[in-house]
């Protein structure tokens, strides 16, 4: 397949206006190249994640073989650490003290 | 006496077109919307303004504007024709993106694969339309909603209409969250949208700094076409997680990004001369936009629940919708689609990884594209 404007000119605008045809999608290989195109995006990405899985797995082995390598081998599944969660356990236990406090004074 | 009337003669007032008109009153609407209604307004007022001042009528034996050899906008206006702006808009993504959702999770990896399906689809129907290969290629690549993405892939394939691509690329990324919604709750079960993911794990900073290199290696390896995309997104971020290039990083994702940014908006938007941009290409190149956004959206949410037939853990469809790049919008979208439906179920950081998948995908795809094309 060529970008050749020239050529295309040919093809498709040879009267000034471009033609509206089925016969352009043919032509121009448009199932041929999405069938191609989807399939190495889907490829390129799959083996990405395909990659991205073994990351975490390399790295326990090599912290296994090689301790302290790795300055935070935290690899394996925990929950991501939000800010959020600090400031709720911070007003969980500011509400605990208040509540604490309220019974001792009442007893 | 015939001074003054030579002078008359050369003013922009005196040259100007009705079609030079309508351009600026375009141009006013896009900063109008992007003011007042908060549109994309980073691009969206330096694409404006460049419109409004492309389209003031110069003086031909004056080189002014961007297609006069010689002149200031010409040479900023080099870094468009040459591909050269959009790498560096992505090295300063790649210093601004967390990959690390997307790391937690590799399965959602496909989402942002899914979502390219926009791309191709566009490209058989501009086809259809009387196209080019090349031109339909570039048209397509809108579909990635990556306005560099976008830009670079016609500035190669079809540079005389890279200012009717970008500006419908960008137009429909500041429409991402008026264009997506409808699709995305036509194509889901309430009970869909009720799903609780798992939330994500915790990535260490290993993972972070070997994840650029691999991602290189595989996404350039795969697709050469994409390596100036991709290769300056991954050094972005590596800039970024090494932290040690603290400095480097600041400056790709805040004043580097900010000045290539200005200069590429106004020089795309001062090439949308009346003459070049009101024909009934640039309102088929609108109306297929529109199309690969839609089919964009459909193709990632349809692929989740494809997903959800093989997974034990559920995947919330909404979140296939952010595959098509549009960082962060179209994240946004699925967040604040999910809250409609359980105010306490946040998808937003589940969705950044199709999200920012999709920005490598449409990359890998527009290198896939300039490479069938060019051989």
């Amino acid at each position: 397949m060529t970008c050749d404007k020239a050529e295309h000119k040919i093809l498709f605008y040879s009267k000034g206006e471009p033609m509206i045809s089925y016969q352009n999608v043919l032509d121009g290989r448009g199932f041929a190249l999405t069938f191609v195109g989807m399939a190495i995006v889907f490829l390129a990405l799959w083996v990405l994640t395909l990659s991205v899985s073994l990351i975490p797995k390399i790295l326990q082995r090599l912290e296994k073989q090689f301790p302290g390598l790795l300055s935070d081998g935290e690899t394996g599944y925990q929950p991501v650490r939000l800010e959020e969660d600090k400031v709720e356990l911070g007003f969980i236990a500011a509400i605990a003290y208040v509540l604490h406090h309220r019974r001792i004074s009442r007893s | 006496m015939d001074i003054l009337f030579n002078f008359l003669q050369t003013t922009g007032f005196s040259q100007m077109s009705l079609g030079n008109v309508v351009m600026i009153a375009i141009g006013i609407s896009f900063m109008v919307l992007a003011i007042t209604k908060d549109y994309e307004p980073l691009l969206l007022v330096p694409i404006g303004f460049g419109i409004v001042l492309g389209n003031i009528p110069g003086i031909a034996s004056m080189p002014l504007g961007v297609y006069d050899q010689g002149s200031v906008f010409y040479y900023i206006y080099f870094g468009v024709k040459q591909g050269i702006f959009p790498p560096l808009i992505f090295l300063g993504i790649g210093a601004m993106t967390d990959f690390s959702y997307m790391l937690s999770s590799p399965k959602l990896i496909l989402l942002g694969a899914a979502a390219q399906i926009g791309i191709f689809i566009t490209l058989i129907g501009a086809l259809y339309l009387g196209f080019t290969p090349a031109e339909a290629a570039s048209i397509g690549i809108i579909g990635g909603a990556d306005g560099p993405t976008a830009i670079f892939l016609s500035s190669k394939l079809a540079p005389h209409l890279l200012g009717s691509i970008a500006i419908a690329a960008y137009s429909y990324m500041a429409l991402v969250p008026v264009i997506q919604p409808p699709i995305m709750k036509l194509l889901t079960t309430k009970k869909e949208r009720l799903i609780r993911m798992r939330p994500p794990r915790h990535v260490s900073k290993a993972e972070k700094i070997i994840f650029p290199l691999v991602g290189l290696i595989i996404s350039a390896g795969i697709a050469p076409g994409a390596l100036s995309l991709v290769g300056m997104l991954f050094l972005g971020n590596i800039l970024k997680e090494s932290l040690v290039t603290e400095r480097l990083a600041n400056t790709a994702r805040n004043a580097l990004i900010d000045i290539v940014t200005i200069l590429l908006g106004v020089s795309v938007g001062a090439s949308t001369k009346a003459q070049v941009f009101l024909t009934s290409g640039s309102l088929k190149i609108f109306g297929l936009g529109a199309l690969s956004f839609a089919i964009a959206t459909a193709g990632g949410v349809l692929f989740a629940k494809l997903m959800n037939l093989f997974l034990k853990d559920k995947i919330n469809p909404l979140i296939g919708s952010a595959g098509v790049s549009a960082v962060p919008d179209s994240a946004r979208v699925s967040q604040m689609m999910g809250l409609k439906e359980d105010p306490e179920n946040h998808l937003l950081m589940h969705a950044m990884a199709p999200n920012v998948a999709g920005v490598i995908g449409s990359a890998i795809a527009a290198g896939v594209l300039w490479a069938v094309m060019v051989k």
